[in-house]
């Protein structure tokens, strides 16, 4: 397997240990390309704070500190009350609900940020290393988060995707030196317990390990085989990675558990009704986005001398694959291709160090770096945010009318009622999983898409019902005698059953055939 | 330009020259040809199911009212959604195949006609692969992908005509590279393909590509572009004008030229609403067929070694913008990439003519027609298809119960009322464009999509409401004291509106 580098000058640290040296390394070029990337990060976190999975995820990691212990059954919601349940990503709500803490919602967006700044850093890095000139290295990690934008918020995904861009980076090394296999297995008893994202970490690294058991050419593809002592060390660390993946508090269980939820999944057809599960509409940016890296892949196959590897060939084509079928593996595209695409990019002249100025770096990163602490958001325009997509007026509405009963929400408010008013026991929430299992999902979806909601209101003997204005489901409650809207306003409209009226009304029968 | 032929094995599928019975039985009889009755079969297969498709009805209507009259139909007179508005028979040179073979052998006609057109495409694809130098058993491999990529098109529909004048530009432009001839018969086509489909546009677009491809020089990667000489540039830039005249050669001058803009920038919701239009789910079987093609292509770029033309480039790019984009362009994408990748795929060893077995051939091409013909279904089967996706029972209904008033009704289904029974017309039909100017489309979906349907029958006066059962709008009329179920079967449920009751109950 060819251990070669390819890194220029570029990222390197500078030979020389003087002060000047030191600052122009620091104040170089690349590093202020870096900032710019940064930048760009932070202009899409400070849009997303408003996610729909992390009220729950907050109210796990305080159970977890209150109790010392996992919630193992579901006392969130009425919907799936008692129902075991499995914390499958403990570890990644604990440095949100930190944060959230710490500094408020403030606090929340500063942790995904990091956790953004560090994964893209690390796909600039390694852009870089593979021989990209900074420059393109800094157009193809901005397509990278671009491509990403689709999972950039409070998100537990992201840290899996940290995990992965750590994979790529001991694997680069291992390639490069030889060494550094042995941080795998802590890589992934760490990864386990962060996010599911751990299976596809395990099918990255057996494709590398895989693509050099041949050795040949075909076209532009060469492959080279590991050598006996390589292929050892990798096939041990990939024995011990998977044992490691059992150094969790839920054992066997949360290993299984990305399998499970795939079955569970597609035997309920669930990914289709959840958006980041469906494919790629080319319609939208996202799209446009999948459909630039498409035509990037060609060009790059077609215009460029340069070999591909034959691990970059499958992880391409597995990438690819994986982010046109599921919106949500956009960002794990990009994770993969930027450095593959990026020393195939020759759209700006080569970086001269000698050309640098670290002085108007200096200048340009210090604007960044002020200009990301002036306009960081307040806790109250987050919290605005968040008022703009959550019933926020209408469950006070319903706190201070003391309202109690059973409650059908749009299941993307479920987790934000359970964390804001945990009193008021939702129908569902996103975690999908628990409610895919015993049903209540299937009849969310027909009561929502208008099979039959009037019988699933009436089956769960449904009191309120929480939903979106003018939507299907709201307009059906309006039309109908047996509901009556108690409160509105332009995030929800509250529906009361009517009081005396016997349910909904029996559809009308065929006359005559 | 390269003048250059690449088709080392495709002479195989061209007639011996020898002149003697045993020669030419070789030649008819060879693998190759095998392979494309092979490619026919597969055809036919999708060919049978897909009878049932919306827009043919009120094509053939419009194909019987030219041949009655003798004029085009200028105004709507077949639904009351667009009662006299004016409209343009855009397709109307399509709908007349249809509406002879419809005559001549009811829906066993109309599927004679698709079926043959159908196969001269893609005999087309399999020619122009084979010509590029691939041999046949991959081309027959790429020509089947291009046939899955097309099926989201395959059915009695006018757009394949459009194709077919698609894959004649093509392999005229093959020739002109080969030979320097043959330019003189893109003005015929497009003065045909214009009366026959819009997407003319498409082939301007092709012809623009390839003739600017070869205005640069170089090799860039695996990519090489040869300039055309200064004789070529002008047949060629010639040939584009004359195309331009051409499209003037129609019964309705620069409206008909000017209509596929007018879909594009006039019809928004038309894009929008219509599933074909939509952009390929990777969810589906086409797009898991449109994830092969991708990753295909970009195979066929890292593991050949064989150079690409740069027009070649520019047209896959084309093509996949388009067929990922629009679903329903997944035909197009098709039929240009399948001639591309064919010779940069080698999956099999090279045919041998000399191992040939004509006689073994001839069994498999007998056996082949044999069963085509054997297995072609009877109009009663075809009827029964129709029948299981449009309300035959509840028209019949209406008909014998002398109904009559407003009826709105699924938009696919508007046009086989109008065929069928045209007494009761419709809200809308397949045409779309005609309601999208009206608003009776956008009307149309905010009823179906629940977000206004009370007011909206309201707003038009709807007397009957002809729906497939389980639609979110049928569930809310069957909880309405407004309205009430009249008929019902596995197709469709019928409403009527509630004699007494002042439409719907307020929110």
């Amino acid at each position: 397997m060819p251990t070669k580098s390819n890194s220029p000058e570029t990222i390197s640290p500078p030979t020389s240990t003087s002060w000047t040296g030191l600052a122009a390394y620091i104040f170089s070029f690349p590093v202020m390309c870096m900032f710019l990337l940064v930048l760009a990060i932070y202009g899409f976190s400070v849009r997303r704070i408003a996610e729909a999975d992390i009220w729950w995820h907050l109210r796990n990691a305080a159970y977890l500190f209150q109790n010392h212990s996992f919630a193992s059954v579901d006392s969130y919601s009425f919907g799936a009350a008692g129902s075991p349940w499995l914390d499958h990503e403990w570890l990644s709500e604990i440095p949100f609900f930190l944060g959230l803490k710490a500094g408020g919602l403030q606090g929340m967006l500063a942790v995904y940020f990091v956790a953004l700044v560090l994964i893209y850093i690390g796909v600039y890095y390694r852009s870089c290393r593979a021989g990209a000139d900074c420059k393109d290295a800094t157009v193809i990690t901005f397509l990278a988060i671009l491509l990403g934008g689709v999972s950039i918020g409070p998100r537990m995904l992201l840290f899996g995707w940290l995990c992965m861009v750590g994979l790529l980076l001991v694997m680069d090394g291992f390639q490069r030196t030889g060494k550094g296999l042995w941080l795998l297995p802590a890589l992934f008893a760490l990864w386990i317990n962060l996010h599911g994202s751990w299976v596809f970490g395990l099918v990255v690294l057996v494709m590398i390990i895989g693509s050099g058991l041949v050795e040949g050419e075909w076209g532009l593809v060469v492959a080279q085989r590991w050598s006996t002592a390589e292929l050892r060390k990798l096939l041990l660390a990939l024995g011990v990675s998977l044992a490691a993946l059992f150094v969790n508090p839920f054992g066997y269980r949360l290993v299984l558990f990305p399998l499970k939820y795939e079955i569970l999944l597609r035997r309920h057809d669930v990914m289709q009704r959840i958006v980041e599960w469906q494919g790629v509409d080319f319609s939208t940016a996202h799209g446009k986005l999948a459909l630039m890296v498409i035509f990037g892949l060609l060009a790059a196959a077609l215009f460029s001398q340069q070999r591909w590897k034959l691990d970059e060939v499958l992880l391409t084509a597995f990438a690819l694959w994986a982010a046109l079928s599921h919106l949500r593996f956009l960002f794990f595209a990009g994770l993969i291709m930027a450095p593959i695409l990026a020393p195939r990019l020759k759209l700006f002249p080569p970086y001269e160090r000698e050309l640098d100025k670290p002085w108007l770096n200096a200048g340009i990163m210090a604007a960044v770096v002020g200009g990301m602490i002036f306009f960081y958001p307040s806790a109250a325009q987050l919290q605005q945010q968040v008022d703009q997509e959550y019933p926020t007026a209408a469950l006070e509405f319903m706190q201070r009318q003391h309202l109690n009963g059973r409650i059908f929400n749009q299941d993307w408010w479920g987790g934000y009622m359970e964390w804001v008013t945990p009193e008021l026991k939702p129908y569902m929430d996103g975690r999908t999983d628990i409610f895919v299992e015993n049903g209540t999902f299937d009849d969310y979806i027909n009561a929502v898409l208008i099979r039959s909601p009037l019988e699933v209101l009436d089956k769960y003997k449904i009191d309120y019902v929480l939903l979106e204005p003018a939507k299907p489901p709201a307009y059906v409650l309006e039309h109908s005698p047996a509901w009556r809207p108690i409160y509105t306003d332009k995030v929800a409209v509250l529906f009361e059953r009517t009081p005396k009226t016997a349910a909904a009304e029996a559809p009308a029968k065929v006359r005559s055939n | 330009m390269p003048t250059t032929a690449h088709s080392p094995q495709s002479e195989t599928d061209r007639p011996d020259a020898s002149a003697s019975w045993a020669g030419t039985a070789s030649g008819i009889f060879s693998f190759p040809v095998m392979c494309m009755f092979l490619l026919a079969a597969v055809i036919l297969g999708f060919s049978v199911k897909q009878i049932a498709e919306p827009d043919i009805w009120w094509h053939l209507r419009n194909a019987a009212y030219l041949l009655e009259h003798h004029s085009f139909p200028s105004v709507d007179s077949y639904s009351f959604g667009a009662a006299g508005a004016p409209w343009l028979d855009h397709e109307w040179l399509s709908e007349i195949p249809f509406f002879l073979g419809f005559k001549a052998m009811g829906l066993r006609g109309v599927l004679g006609v698709y079926f043959a057109v159908l196969v001269l495409i893609y005999a087309g694809v399999y020619y122009r692969s084979c010509r590029a130098g691939a041999d046949c058993k991959n081309a027959t491999i790429t020509t089947l992908l291009a046939i899955f990529l097309g099926v989201v098109s395959i059915g009695p529909r006018v757009l394949l005509f459009g194709w077919l004048c698609m894959v004649g530009l093509l392999l005229i432009l093959d020739s002109f590279r080969r030979t320097g001839k043959g330019l003189w018969l893109l003005p015929p086509l497009f003065a045909l393909w214009i009366n026959l489909h819009g997407s003319w546009v498409f082939g301007m677009v092709v012809l623009v590509i390839t003739i600017t491809a070869g205005l640069v020089e170089g090799e860039w990667g695996l990519v090489v572009a040869q300039r055309w000489s200064r004789a070529e540039l002008s047949k060629l830039v010639l040939a584009w004008s004359a195309c331009m005249a051409a499209l003037f050669i129609n019964p309705f001058g620069y409206k008909l030229v000017r209509y596929p803009f007018d879909f594009l920038f006039r019809q928004p919701s038309n894009m929008k609403h219509i599933a074909e239009w939509h952009s390929v789910d990777f969810s589906t079987g086409d797009g898991k067929l449109a994830l092969i093609m991708i990753l295909a292509v970009l195979a066929a770029a890292l593991f050949s070694r064989r150079r690409w033309r740069l027009d070649e480039v520019l047209l896959t790019a084309f093509a996949l913008w388009m067929g990922l984009s629009h679903s329903r362009l997944l035909f197009f994408a098709g039929l240009i990439v399948a001639p591309i990748l064919a010779p940069r795929l080698t999956l099999f060893p090279p045919y041998e003519r000399e191992l040939d077995k004509p006689w073994l051939n001839a069994a498999i091409i007998g056996a082949v027609a044999g069963a085509m013909i054997f297995f072609s279904p009877s109009t009663a089967q075809l009827r029964e298809r129709v029948d299981e996706d449009y309300p035959t029972a509840a028209q019949e209904f209406m008909q014998r119960q002398h109904i009559k008033g407003r009826i709105f009704n699924q938009d696919w289904w508007g046009g086989y009322m109008e065929w069928n029974a045209p007494e009761l017309k419709p809200f809308i039909d397949g045409r779309a464009d005609i309601f999208v100017y009206n608003g009776t489309f956008d009307d149309y979906v905010k009823a179906v999509s629940l977000q206004t349907p009370f007011e909206i029958l309201d707003k038009y006066r709807i007397d009957y409401v002809l729906l497939e059962p389980k639609q979110p709008l049928g569930y809310l009329l069957e909880h309405s004291p407004a309205w009430h179920p009249i008929y019902a079967d596995k197709v469709a449920v019928l409403f009527e509106r509630a004699p007494t009751a002042t439409a719907v109950a307020e929110p």
